[in-house]
């Protein structure tokens, strides 16, 4: 007995000491190789310098460190070469595993809190596990007001969730934090041509962080009834010509005194860039130059706040509508204009109780003054999460919300429009010139935004509080100088 | 063991004598020895999540952590963030705008909560169902106040100006939030709205501590009803006073939904108290290490303030 329990004893530790020294996982064979690798390569650059010394130096023994070399360098590739068989085998066997080990992986979105677009969510997230019976994905739903918020909370506690949905004002910060891993290796460039706006989740360091889901890109709604009843003319004159656009916001204006030409955001929220703040390229006012510098109140800046104040006091632009309320105020009718992202026709619908395309439709953006005819954007994205342990995963289920298939349920069920060319060009239903004109104007060449960084939202808060003076009366150049002095302080 | 059946044995002297204690340990330490066993699941509790967060937060503000920034780049900078933020015109301005709010807020909301209360504190029918419905506005979710509001003070859609245009108090639809001259009256009233019922419950439970004779003996001295106030109710309810309203302070001072929802600290700063600032300084300009400085000296000054405020109110004259 007491022999067979020193044998047993003998095997136990025998097997610990193996499991010990024995690659752990997958990930450790790599690294063991791979410092194989680098060893091989260390005795390479030596022979290198070995040759070269012999050069220099003329001795015989040149032939011989010469074959030394060939040898080291054919180890080297030899070693290369076993390298990447074993990663792809790696690869492979992780593949395998992944098919059968339970994996969790989260996918942070707004887009299940919202009734618009609650159950729809819920059906991708079970379509995509359907294909993938050994993952589950856990829907991290957060409030679209709070989400950077609690966001960045989660990721800075290390919890961030591995998929997140986004959008190109709150990717900025979520990327600035080190939070987002590249996509450039998951997609090739066949695919990301095929993709709108792709360009959009570029960084300055060149890789790709976010790839457009929804496009974004704003589109001018307008209200037939309305401006019927104002007597504005054809929409096809008012986009071409600036001067009938704002005499048809007055017209609209002069129907009541809760009538509004055109209905924007306002109150202090760091989406007004979407609504407010491209009035600015009518006149060439820049928050920033090229350099940098913050010009806000520069004097094209100030005959652009002249022009806000006036549109303001006329009721040209809406006065006190907030950001949660903009919508349902144009869908009650009392505004003649509107601009929302290509999701505005479904969303008015369902404020309004009655088919868009029955009382509204969308046209070309009016073009400014100055002839510029520039077009925010707020396209939807997708982003990875550099902590995600399931990289491979993430990416698939990305693929997985870009699919067709995922697209055109969106796009019926919400009226979120589809992200891909091909779509566009081959589906019956997205034919229309009115759905055509968001494929238009999703060109690059409409599209400006701010250079939102990291600290955008603090920007956008001491510009749209200069707005909010301005609009109470306060002097002009006073104010944007004030708002310079504050942007200057959060500016990258 | 005799003793645990005498049933005058007092409940903390049949607990030592349950330990078995006898002489070796007199029962009053047994008493504080159970008082601790109690109270030490909720102190632990407590210094999880206050006192852990306290003093890391209060540590943060000696550190710039922007969270924009890599984890690991978060220099100890010593008193930097709070030469920063002192020296913030908008930090300053904060201030000055939370004390208007919080003293205004607590200053009417004491008033109506007394009047009420002393109106309440005499026998009538049905007053129990009044008291009852005072009670609604603190029971609704502040949120739900907040949100509500915006519908209420809307100028498309708001009953607020609908009301008022009306009673001819106002001549065209008035831009509550989104004004600068009317927001913060705007939020002070929704605030107010929510704050005087906890005041009417509170000061009414205290009026009705006061012994009736006193009433009695002033009417017999003939002293009116502004006489009784003063040198009764006032008096006796004083410590009571000082509380609730220290406690509405500090309360007013911490809004944040009621603020935040309708009008996000604007137009421009005209609501910006410090409970905004101090979000947006973590939430829109991820300065955590500002975001703690500012905390921590509104901390001091709560703690402070307190001290001054409970001596006042309860020292005996």
């Amino acid at each position: 007995m007491k022999r067979m329990t020193l044998i047993l004893g003998i095997l136990l530790i025998a097997v610990l000491v193996l499991t010990a020294c024995a690659p752990s996982t997958v990930d450790d064979a790599l690294a063991e190789l791979e410092a194989e690798q680098a060893a091989l390569q260390n005795q390479l650059e030596e022979a290198q310098a070995d040759l070269e010394d012999a050069f220099e130096s003329g001795s015989e023994d040149v032939t011989a460190l010469e074959e030394a070399l060939a040898a080291a360098q054919s180890s080297l590739e030899a070693a290369e070469a076993a390298a990447d068989e074993a990663a792809a085998a790696a690869e492979a066997a992780e593949a395998e595993l992944m098919k059968e080990e339970p994996i969790v992986l989260k996918f942070a979105n707004w887009g299940g809190t919202e009734e618009f677009t609650a159950a729809l969510f819920q059906e991708f997230i079970d379509g995509f596990e359907a294909e993938h019976p050994n993952v589950t994905i856990e829907s991290v739903a957060i409030p679209y007001p709070d989400y950077i918020p609690q966001l960045t909370t989660q990721i800075a506690a290390g919890d961030a969730p591995d998929v997140m949905q986004s959008y190109v004002l709150y990717s900025p910060p979520i990327q600035g934090m080190g939070a987002l891993a590249p996509l450039d290796d998951y997609f090739t460039q066949e695919e990301l041509d095929d993709i709108m706006e792709w360009n959009s989740g570029i960084y300055p360091d060149g890789k790709l962080y976010a790839i457009s889901w929804s496009p974004g890109v704003a589109v001018m709604h307008y209200n037939k009834e309305v401006l019927d009843e104002a007597g504005c003319g054809p929409v096809e004159e008012l986009a071409e010509d600036w001067d009938l656009y704002v005499e048809c916001l007055g017209q609209v204006a002069a129907l009541g005194e809760d009538m509004y030409g055109e209905i924007i955001m306002g109150d202090k929220d760091p989406t007004n860039y979407f609504w407010d703040f491209y009035f600015m390229n009518g006149w060439g006012c820049e928050i920033w130059d090229e350099e940098g510098n913050v010009v806000i109140n520069s004097s094209e800046c100030v005959e652009w706040a002249e022009w806000m104040k006036e549109a303001y006091d006329n009721r040209w632009i809406s006065q006190g509508v907030g950001a949660s309320e903009v919508r349902n105020t144009f869908a009650i009718g009392h505004g003649g204009f509107f601009l929302d992202g290509p999701w505005g026709p479904g969303v008015a619908t369902v404020l309004s109780g009655r088919d868009f395309w029955e009382w509204g439709g969308v046209m070309e953006w009016p073009r400014f003054q100055n002839g510029e005819r520039l077009i925010p954007t707020s396209t939807h994205q997708l982003m990875m999460s550099s902590q995600s342990e399931h990289p491979e995963l993430a990416a698939e289920f990305i693929k997985y919300l870009l699919s067709e298939e995922v697209q055109l349920a969106y796009y019926e069920g919400t009226g979120m429009m589809p992200i891909s060319v091909s779509i566009w060009e081959t589906n019956e239903a997205l034919q229309g010139s009115d759905q055509q004109q968001v494929r238009i104007n999703s060109s690059a060449e409409y599209v400006k935004n701010p250079p939102m960084g990291a600290t955008w939202m603090v920007a956008s808060d001491f510009i749209m509080g200069g707005i909010q003076e301005i609009w109470d009366g306060a002097n002009i150049q006073e104010t944007l100088d004030r708002v310079k002095a504050n942007v200057e302080t959060v500016s990258q | 063991m005799d003793e645990l059946d005498n049933k005058s044995t007092s409940a903390r002297e049949r607990f030592a004598l349950k330990l078995n204690l006898g002489d070796r340990i007199p029962y009053k330490t047994g008493e504080k020895i159970l008082a601790i066993a109690l109270l030490l699941p909720a102190f632990i509790v407590m210094i999880f999540v206050v006192g852990y967060p306290l003093v890391y937060s209060i540590r943060l503000s000696f550190f710039e952590r922007i969270l924009t920034q890599p984890k690991d780049i978060a220099p100890f900078i010593g008193l930097q963030n709070y030469i920063a933020v002192i020296n913030n015109p908008g930090y300053r301005e904060s201030w000055v705008l939370s004390f208007q709010y919080v003293f205004i807020s607590t200053a009417i909301s004491f008033i109506i909560g007394f009047g009420l209360a002393l109106i309440l504190n005499r026998p009538m029918r049905g007053r129990t169902f009044i008291i009852s419905l005072f009670l609604i506005p603190w029971l609704v979710p502040s949120t739900v106040t907040a949100t509500l509001s915006r519908l209420l003070f809307s100028p498309q859609f708001g009953g607020i100006n609908l009301v008022l245009f009306q009673l001819g108090i106002i001549d065209e639809m008035l831009d509550w939030y989104t004004s600068p001259s009317l927001a913060l009256p705007a939020i002070l009233a929704v605030n107010i709205w929510r704050s005087f019922p906890y005041m009417l419950v509170m000061l009414l439970a205290g009026l009705k501590t006061i012994s009736h004779e006193l009433y009695e003996a002033a009417d017999i001295d003939g002293a009116g009803w502004v006489g009784k106030l003063r040198y009764i109710t006032i008096p006796s309810i004083r410590g009571i006073i000082g509380i609730v309203t220290l406690v509405s302070i500090i309360w007013n001072f911490q809004q944040f939904t009621t603020i935040y929802i309708p009008t996000k600290g604007g137009p421009s700063t005209a609501t910006t108290t410090l409970a905004i600032n101090l979000y947006k300084t973590a939430f829109y300009g991820f300065d955590h290490g500002k975001a703690a400085t500012m905390g921590t000296l509104w901390l001091l000054f709560l703690l402070g303030f307190s001290a001054l405020y409970l001596r006042v109110f309860t020292r005996r004259e």
